[in-house]
């Protein structure tokens, strides 16, 4: 759900803010100082599996010359001016990875790229503090002894030392399926593949949040199970406030439609089909894409492998978990609105377009 | 945006606790009576003959508001009642709209006790007891802001009308008859009317029925009704007309709806197999409007308000893209939906110096430095201000002929119209990812 102020993320005003009188606000602040009146130009990316900021700041002063913000956290605020003064809400966690000086002609710049929390995962090779049974000189197991949510929480709150929401929804996987996970199976993995791999098996995504105070920030995860059934966080308008000022919507044909996945494997042998170990095998197919292709209709059915999985619910399952992935994959929308601090990751948003 | 009007359903009536010796007990009670389908009782009296006693009747009205598009938003609410004839109070009396969250379907005794801590006001109506002046009249009720944020487009609306005196807790004078009735079509008129519920609904689907039999159209008027005015909305998804033929009796009206083709076979037959027919011989039609707002989705309409999308209803917000660029005025931001899964890969991590093996390839990525870049250009495109504009840009300045323009300006008008734009296909609207 979008930024509400229920949950004290964001004020009525500055939500009342998005739609009436709008002179935008963005915060700066790092390491104590303020920058906020320097920006000159921001492009920041608040991606699924990555975010990252560039930002420049105006240094015709030259008070920044020798200023090195270099693994500096800070969090960008999005808001505006208000009759309560600049509010903002503040945005995932950032860290500053690369700064530059540029001279032109009129203008001296600061920039900074920074990264954020994912590209932190990507960084970390050695999950330090995840416990498993150690299967050879890099690589543990865990054989069905946590559950996916609690894998992931070894990685973000025991290996990263980050915060991971407990209260989280439940997609009938995250809580219940025990995965033989093994890590580093072959060397070496980063903490970003391992939690990709744990968030296919479910229907679920992960946000980032910041946490209130400019004390140095940590990261607050959370867990997302978006449905159909959601209600919609916010409506954008062609003719009314909120405005949309730009929609492109791409619908692409599923393929695959059909999702089998293969379970049970012998665990020593690693043979299929065994007496001890006989092959079970999880479906889920989207019957209204398999009619659309061709007038017969044509199912095109993509076989997974996994063979930890023991159990047909586990296996039905998985396949849901899968075919779900993939359909996210059919709407590829971009949508240009006037700057919103409301919205987040996995918001539900509508458009209504009365051009024309 | 327009104008939509809800008739109170079927639900609404009135809930009442009578004829108790003591005005606590009658106010304060439990209930003990409840009807639905019929004139609605809102008031108070202490009966003025003996034995003499107290009762307190309470309105309940329910709206089917979730048949409206879930993000119905309305500037304006009105609800419109009439007064059963020849009801006038004794006194004026203050009729006040409150909260019926706390009320159910059907109506039970024990909506009469869930009424009592109802006190905050939607909006009121003074009914004097001047005879003739309201009597057979609609009355307006002018929703406040409260009530107006008590309409749900998601679930249906119930509201509850309370006088001013119950709410008080004034007891009546000696011979006080201060209740009205507003007039409820009975249970078989308002069937007629509201088509039947059953038939409205199907699975996540929500109808709109609007019903045009000759018959039942005039209990309309008699209904409790909302006029709402709507300043945004979501979208029906489709439009469908059919049709159903039997007679007037309520058990006529089955679920079982007619196509086009099918209605027009059935008439066709009856010059066969010539009826006859009465007044109570029904012929009617529904105009479905098929919300799929009201299950999340959006939406590939074909009429109403307009495109809603996305199309697919579990698409989310995958990337946001904030811009900011204090020369242009530039802030935007740009959302990505849906087309999640294959975003997960090992990106360059742009701005980092890279290792000389790798040699030959600029230092930072291009994402960088095209923002960088960009900002420079504009950053000297926007300084000084050519003539023409300045030219174009002065009110003071008399109207010139063809002639006396700049060669400048005469450069401009004379150059032949571009040629369009080509936009090669299949570009990638999301950009680097």
């Amino acid at each position: 759900m979008a930024r509400t102020v229920a949950n004290g993320e964001i004020t009525q005003t500055l939500i009342d803010a998005q739609s009436g009188g709008r002179v935008p606000y963005i915060r700066i602040y790092i390491n104590n100082t303020d920058y906020s009146s320097r920006l000159l130009y921001l492009e920041h990316h608040e991606e699924a599996y990555r975010d990252r900021a560039t930002i420049g700041l105006s240094n015709r002063d030259s008070t920044l010359d020798n200023l090195d913000l270099n693994g500096k956290e800070f969090e960008i605020g999005y808001g505006f001016v208000t009759g309560a003064g600049n509010e903002y809400v503040r945005t995932a966690p950032l860290w500053i990875k690369s700064i530059q000086v540029i001279s032109v002609q009129g203008e001296r710049i600061y920039q900074i790229y920074a990264e954020g929390s994912w590209m932190q995962l990507r960084e970390q090779k050695v999950i330090a503090g995840v416990t498993g049974e150690q299967t050879s000189v890099y690589s543990n197991v865990f054989p069905g002894s946590h559950t996916v949510y609690e894998l992931m929480d070894l990685i973000l709150e025991g290996a990263m030392s980050w915060d991971f929401v407990d209260a989280h929804p439940d997609d009938g996987i995250i809580d219940t399926f025990k995965p033989t996970f093994q890590i580093n199976e072959m060397p070496f993995e980063n903490a970003a593949a391992l939690l990709y791999r744990l968030l296919w098996m479910t229907m679920c995504y992960l946000r980032i949040r910041a946490i209130s105070g400019d004390a140095i920030q940590y990261p607050r995860w959370e867990v997302i199970y978006p449905q159909i059934t959601d209600a919609v966080d916010k409506a954008y308008y062609s003719d009314q406030a909120p405005y949309f000022t730009e929609y492109v919507e791409k619908n692409t044909l599923l393929i695959p439609n059909s999702i089998v996945v293969l379970c049970n494997q012998e665990p020593v042998t690693e043979l299929w089909d065994t007496p001890a170990y006989p092959l079970i095998v999880g479906t889920a197919k989207d019957q209204d894409q398999i009619n659309k292709y061709t007038e017969a209709g044509k199912e095109l059915i993509q076989v997974f492998l996994c063979g930890n999985i023991r159990t047909q619910e586990d296996a039905d399952n998985r396949a849901l978990a899968i075919l779900t992935r993939l359909k996210s994959e059919i709407l590829s929308g971009r949508l240009i609105t006037p700057h919103d601090s409301q919205i987040e990751l996995y918001d539900k948003v509508s458009v209504s377009d009365r051009r024309g | 945006m327009g104008q939509w009007i809800l008739y109170a359903s079927y639900e609404s009536g009135s809930v009442g606790q009578v004829e108790e010796f003591t005005y606590a007990a009658a106010h304060d009670g439990a209930g003990d009576s409840a009807g639905q389908h019929s004139s609605i009782n809102v008031g108070q009296y202490y009966n003025g003959v003996s034995p003499y006693r107290y009762g307190v009747y309470r309105g309940c009205l329910m709206f089917r508001t979730s048949q409206m598009p879930g993000a119905t938003s309305v500037s304006t609410a009105k609800l419109y009642i009439q007064q059963y004839s020849g009801s006038l109070p004794t006194d004026s009396i203050t009729l006040m709209l409150v909260s019926g969250a706390d009320l159910q379907d059907p109506l039970a005794w024990g909506d009469f006790l869930e009424l009592l801590d109802d006190t905050v006001g939607r909006g009121f109506i003074v009914i004097p007891s001047t005879p003739g002046l309201w009597d057979g009249e609609h009355h307006l009720l002018t929703l406040n802001a409260t009530g107006i944020s008590d309409l749900s487009f998601v679930a249906d609306t119930w509201f509850g009308i309370r006088t001013t005196e119950d709410i008080n807790n004034i007891a009546p004078d000696l011979g006080d008859l201060n209740y009205i009735s507003i007039t409820f079509p009975s249970a078989a008129n308002i069937a007629k009317l509201l088509q039947n519920e059953n038939a409205a609904r199907n699975g996540n689907t929500v109808y709109f029925s609007v019903k045009a039999s000759e018959n039942d159209l005039s209990y309309g008027d008699l209904m409790p009704k909302l006029v709402l005015d709507v300043v945004a909305s979501g979208n029906y998804t489709n439009l469908e007309i059919r049709f159903q033929y039997g007679n007037a009796s309520v058990s006529s009206y089955s679920t079982d709806w007619q196509s086009v083709s099918d209605f027009y076979t059935a008439v066709v037959a009856l010059v066969d197999a010539p009826i006859t027919i009465s007044e109570s011989t029904m012929w009617r039609a529904q105009i479905r409007f098929v919300d799929d707002s009201i299950t999340g989705s959006g939406a590939t309409q074909t009429g109403g308000f307009g495109q809603l999308y996305p199309s697919e209803a579990i698409t989310r917000v995958t990337n946001l893209v904030h811009r900011y660029n204090r020369e242009l005025g530039v802030f935007t931001l740009e959302q990505s939906l849906g087309s999640v899964t294959s975003d997960f890969g090992m990106p360059d991590w742009p701005g980092r110096p890279v290792s000389a093996i790798r040699a030959g390839q600029d230092m930072t990525s291009s994402e960088v430095e095209r923002i960088v870049s960009d900002y420079i250009k504009n950053l000297y495109a926007s300084t000084p201000m050519t003539p023409p504009f300045d030219l174009l840009r002065n009110p003071l300045m008399s109207p010139m002929t063809r002639e006396q323009l700049p060669q400048n300006i005469l450069d401009l008008l004379s150059k032949p119209e571009p040629p369009p734009e080509y936009k090669p296909p299949n570009i990638q609207p999301w950009g680097p990812r």
